[in-house]
């Protein structure tokens, strides 16, 4: 069987892939792209490489007058960003697992067609999208009705589930999980729990891995909840920290009525830009594994083990 | 429509459960034995050593005043945002700092909205406090009649100073105590320039040619320099005019920076120059010579002029659905007339923080840099010790000039906007507009004033204008 | 009559019997939907009142007056209305578009080249703009836009070119904040469209290439059409979004300068500028509310549309 397919893989090779002229068009248009990406991130990473004098006099540089680490160690002198990136880490990893589980059970039982509450759970999940009660609806939530202050559960349950996530998964599902294949399922005796888990789950991983990406890169750029539900710095995550020093600076510069007692202290622009690097390069390490979920879609598909 | 009224069904039920939460606190605790415990949230970044000077304070406020405190310290850049969704969502808390240039927890808006509590009747009932301040930051302070904080006795009027560089003022022999106007400060200008080749005056975006005047809606009110008592748009008045002219005519001769709209405060540091400016206090020559790592000498470009805004630049209020009034009253007169205390939340704890030098002077210890916070959150600047360098008759200095600072007409006076808060909402847009631009001689100002004006007008000033004239009108026959 | 609404609760047991299991797996969504999104959705009505506080949240709620349409009138009260909506729906439709059309091809195109290794690594760094804040980005943009030391302005004296003032020139915005746009979203949408490529039944392509279809045949006559659900659900998605813009692109972007007011101008900017100092959450609701109400009614309509063509494609 395996066999056979890789043969007839092979043998339809040259249609299962473009013209050898138009990949190499395409690579070079995508590496452009990919370049106007990073560059940047490369920008900003330089900087947080400079020395903050240098910054002050000559501006922002590619070619900087002067490296420096001072930036990065002052940023990890202070033990706050390993308690940071701690605190990032369990909300991210634990949120992510809560809101995939929440989220492919609900986003199921809408792909459903035979399922009677369909119609009515689909508009109960497309109306959050479009009408919140704000800032002040949730904090009263999440304060005085949960009470959830100080805890790390204000900072993970309300952001596990999305509208929007939702609806690309229940779009998946209905893209990949022929109907067929469930009622024959059914047929055969599989109860729900088992025709989701047994079947369904395992056919969508492309989908699952993109609201689990979704999911966790919400988690690790969210710090509005922790600038509203945690007192005292408590629980302080990366973005958090970052998001401090920036509205810090900003404000102290706009405002300079305030009376100049504190701002000897203000992190300087390169502490600022070291922590985005520090912040922004975990996700970049656990992107591939999520990314082999979606890589390999079409052409290798023929010829996949 | 099934579905709204389901949505709708769904939300009375969470009506209910917040009214249940709501009403199943139990009531304060009555026991008068037992010291009071008050929350105190105040702005700053928040400092390594405030848990340590928090439990001395406590050590020292308990047996004495049978009260004890938190001291909750949120960081500049979100303490607004986070104290607003405090105060609109109702939360308990016993004190905090709220002032004239907050936005959200700004002093007087969140007063007439009724965040915090009128404490009229305990101020006048407590002599001792109400004669320690300066009247005229108690009359900054009212509103409608009715006080609702403790401003900080610090300096009284927002006046902006010329910083100058102290090198170059030394060098060029430059009289900079007499210089006031624009045009007093050109041939100097131009001479540096010349002689220094560089851009001798550093402007940046939050520069606004100050005249004397209290703004009190957007750009409309009183011009201290014209008719006191007729409202009028700071922007038609011809002393702004003829400044953002010359400044376009600086900018334009290479005497101000061309980048001026876009660069902050912050930004002199490394530049070369010659003056700048900012809003400060006449003692802060040193603070400023360490944020701008210069030696600078300074004068007022302005007289000094006591508004509403400047009189409220640092208060403490007390949360208006506190469970203890009294107590967190009585915290807060101690911290206003109690030297002891005052200097503790200022400087920290003697021996750790600060050793005494003398009968009211102070040397920093090493420890000092994990505890500096801005003394306005607090209080009373004049129960201060005096710090290491600083002249013993600051205090004396301070009151002096709080006291020969003009005030101006409409201090005591608040507008209540609620008529007229669209246009207020579209002037605000408008002024943004041409604010940054005009002030920092980025534009032409002949053509950007009479857009400017074209544009407020029909943002609906006029009616802003007329409401606030026949308000303020009101208040003055009542008030004579 | 009680016979009726005997048989009508027998019905409703009976399928709620049937539909038990079911519901079962959608019950924890069902509860997290209404705690975090229905329960603090009273919050809304505030912009019906003249919020004044007294007591708690509830208690000042119920003793605020009502205001009507009151604290919607500051919307329209600008002379200047016209182009905020208009601002705020141009830039929409252009992104909208633009941030379905650019994500498709480059999924298409990185699923399409030889080299996997940096068809990988093409992915990921497509990704990272999308972690820089805007302040950061502000601060990127402001780098190569800096009338003094800007890196543009550096290459055009170069050319011997006289350096452009970007932040007082408009006429450059429009295509500046659609560039930082595209540019820091492409990754997002990007991975739907991969994750959907990958799920594609692979049948229908061994087929194809049995019949000797080309690449370039095979993708316009297979991907494309088995795409369209993905395609239309963001459409329909990002249509609820029609009156909503990033505050940080339009205000932090262009370093809030008056000079470019007539392109950065939107309804969230208008709503900012107009309203931080006066701290009223009964207006600042109201402004939300609005655009809720707009991006509902066009959802609305944009699924009614798809829905008669093909309802299975609808969203609900």
């Amino acid at each position: 069987m395996k066999d056979e397919k890789k043969t007839l893989g092979e043998s339809l090779n040259r249609f299962g892939r473009v013209t050898p002229k138009s990949n190499r068009i395409l690579t070079i248009l995508l590496g452009i792209l990919s370049f106007l990406s990073v560059v940047p991130f490369i920008l900003v990473a330089i900087i947080s490489f400079s020395s903050s004098m240098s910054i002050k006099k000559y501006g922002y540089s590619f070619f900087p007058k002067q490296w420096s680490l001072e930036a990065y160690q002052t940023v990890f002198a202070d033990g706050q960003i390993f308690k940071s990136f701690g605190y990032s880490l369990v909300i991210t990893v634990i949120g992510t697992i809560i809101g995939v589980f929440l989220m492919s059970t609900y986003a199921y039982t809408l792909s459903r067609k035979t399922y009677a509450y369909r119609g009515f759970l689909n508009k109960f999940s497309v109306m959050p999208m479009l009408f919140s009660g704000g800032m002040i609806g949730s904090y009263i939530v999440v304060i005085n009705i949960l009470q959830l202050r100080n805890s790390i559960w204000s900072l993970i349950l309300p952001l596990c589930m999305s509208t929007f996530s939702i609806m690309v998964l229940r779009t998946f599902y209905q893209m990949s999980v022929p109907d067929a294949l469930i009622e024959s399922a059914y047929i055969d005796g599989a109860s729900e729990w088992q025709i989701y888990f047994k079947i369904i789950l395992p056919l969508s991983l492309p989908g699952l891995a993109t609201i689990a990406l979704f999911l966790t890169l919400g988690y690790w750029n969210d710090w509005l909840s922790a600038l509203l539900y945690i007192d005292d710095n408590k629980i302080v995550p990366l973005q958090y920290l970052l998001i401090k020093m920036q509205n810090n600076v900003e404000f102290l510069s706009t405002n300079t009525s305030v009376g100049v007692a504190q701002t000897g202290n203000l992190p300087t622009e390169t502490i600022r830009m070291a922590v985005v690097v520090v912040s922004t390069l975990p996700v970049l390490i656990a992107y591939p594994f999520f990314q082999k979920y979606f890589i390999g879609g079409l052409t290798v598909g023929a010829v996949k083990e | 429509m099934k579905l709204v009224k389901k949505a709708l069904g769904i939300v009375a039920i969470g009506m209910a459960a917040l009214a249940l939460t709501a009403c199943g606190k139990g009531s304060a605790n009555n026991d008068s034995s037992k010291p009071v415990h008050l929350t105190w949230y105040i702005d700053g970044t928040p400092q390594k050593d405030l848990k340590k000077v928090n439990k001395a304070v406590n050590k020292y406020i308990e047996p004495k005043y049978n009260v004890t405190v938190t001291l909750n310290q949120i960081d500049w850049g979100e303490y607004d945002q986070k104290m607003g969704t405090l105060a609109n969502s109702g939360q308990k808390y016993d004190l905090a700092f709220s002032c004239s240039w907050l936005q959200s927890y700004n002093y007087l808006n969140n007063a007439r909205k009724g965040s915090f509590l009128d404490i009229t009747k305990y101020v006048d009932d407590s002599s001792k406090l109400k004669g320690a301040i300066n009247k005229n930051f108690w009359k900054g302070a009212t509103i409608d009649g009715k006080l609702y904080g403790v401003p900080a006795q610090k300096e009284i009027s927002a006046t902006e100073f010329f910083v100058w560089n102290k090198a170059l003022v030394d060098k060029y022999n430059i009289p900079y105590k007499k210089i006031q106007t624009y045009a007093q400060l050109e041939p100097w200008l131009k001479e540096v320039k010349e002689k220094e080749g560089i851009t001798p005056w550093f402007v940046n975006e939050s520069y606004s040619n100050p005249t004397e005047f209290d703004q009190l809606a957007v750009t409309d009110g009183f011009d201290l320099e014209g008719n006191k008592n007729k409202v009028i748009d700071r922007y038609d008045t011809k002393k702004f005019q003829s400044k953002v002219k010359t400044m376009r005519d600086f900018v334009k001769k290479g005497y101000v920076n061309k980048d001026a709209s876009l660069v902050t405060a912050n930004d002199v540091v490394g530049r070369k120059w010659l003056v700048s400016s900012t809003q400060m206090s006449p003692l802060d020559t040193a603070t400023i010579k360490d944020t701008w790592k210069t030696d600078v000498v300074v004068s007022p470009m302005t007289d000094s002029v006591v508004t509403n805004s400047s009189a409220t630049g640092g208060t403490t209020v007390i949360g208006a659905n506190t469970d203890h009034p009294k107590e967190a009253f009585k915290l807060l007169k101690a911290v206003n007339t109690d030297p002891k205390l005052m200097n503790m939340l200022a400087y920290g704890i003697e021996g750790v923080h600060y050793k005494k030098t003398g009968k009211d002077t102070i040397k920093w210890m090493s420890a000092h840099e994990r505890y500096t916070v801005p003394f306005y959150m607090f209080g009373n600047y004049f129960n201060l010790y005096h710090q290491d360098g600083a002249s013993a008759d600051e205090w004396k200095i301070l009151k002096k000039y709080n006291e020969d600072a003009k005030a101006s007409p409409a201090l005591g006076f608040s507008f209540d906007t609620s008529k007229v808060t669209s246009q207020i909402a579209a002037m605000q847009n408008v002024d943004s507009e041409f604010k940054k631009t005009l002030n920092t001689g980025s534009v032409d100002p002949e053509t950007a004033l009479a857009n400017r004006d074209k544009k407020m007008k029909a943002a609906g000033s006029e009616k802003v204008i007329n409401e606030l004239q026949s308000q303020y009108n009101k208040w003055k026959k009542s008030n004579k | 009559m009680v016979n009726q609404k005997n048989k009508k609760k027998t019905n409703f047991r009976e399928t709620f019997k049937k539909n038990r299991p079911l519901f079962i797996l959608s019950l924890p969504g069902i509860i997290w939907f209404a705690i975090f999104s229905y329960l603090p959705m009273f919050a809304i009505l505030v912009a019906f009142k003249h919020f004044k506080l007294n007591g708690n949240f509830i208690h000042s709620f119920i003793t605020s007056d009502w205001a009507g349409f009151d604290n919607f009138k500051f919307l329209f009260s600008s002379g200047d209305a016209a182009l905020i909506i208009r601002n705020t729906l141009l830039y929409n439709i252009v992104f909208i578009i633009l941030n379905i059309v650019i994500p498709l091809i480059v999924a298409l195109a990185i699923n399409e080249i030889f080299n996997k290794q940096l068809s990988k690594l093409y992915q990921s760094v497509l990704f990272i703009p999308y972690f820089l804040s805007m302040v950061v980005v502000s601060y990127v943009v402001f780098a190569f836009l800096d009338p003094t030391s800007g890196f543009f302005n550096a290459v055009l004296s170069m050319f011997g070119h006289k350096p452009i003032q970007f932040y007082m020139e408009p006429k450059y915005w429009p295509f500046i904040l659609t560039t930082v746009q595209v540019w820091k979203n492409i990754g997002y949408n990007m991975i739907i469209f991969l994750a959907a490529i990958c799920g594609l039944d692979k049948s229908y392509y061994e087929a194809a290439m049995l019949d000797g279809a080309s690449k370039w045949q095979q993708t316009k006559s297979i991907t494309l059409p088995m795409l369209t659900p993905v395609l239309v659900m963001l459409l329909i998605m990002a249509v609820g979004g029609i009156f909503r813009t990033d505050f940080g692109l339009f205000y932090q972007v262009p370093k809030n300068s008056g000079a470019l007011i007539s392109v950065t101008q939107t309804i969230d900017t208008y709503i900012y500028r107009g309203l931080t100092s006066m701290g009223d959450i009964g207006l600042s609701s109201a402004g939300g509310l609005l655009q809720s109400v707009v991006g509902f009614v066009l959802v609305v309509i944009t699924n009614g549309i798809v829905k008669k063509y093909d309802r299975s494609q609808s969203l609900f």
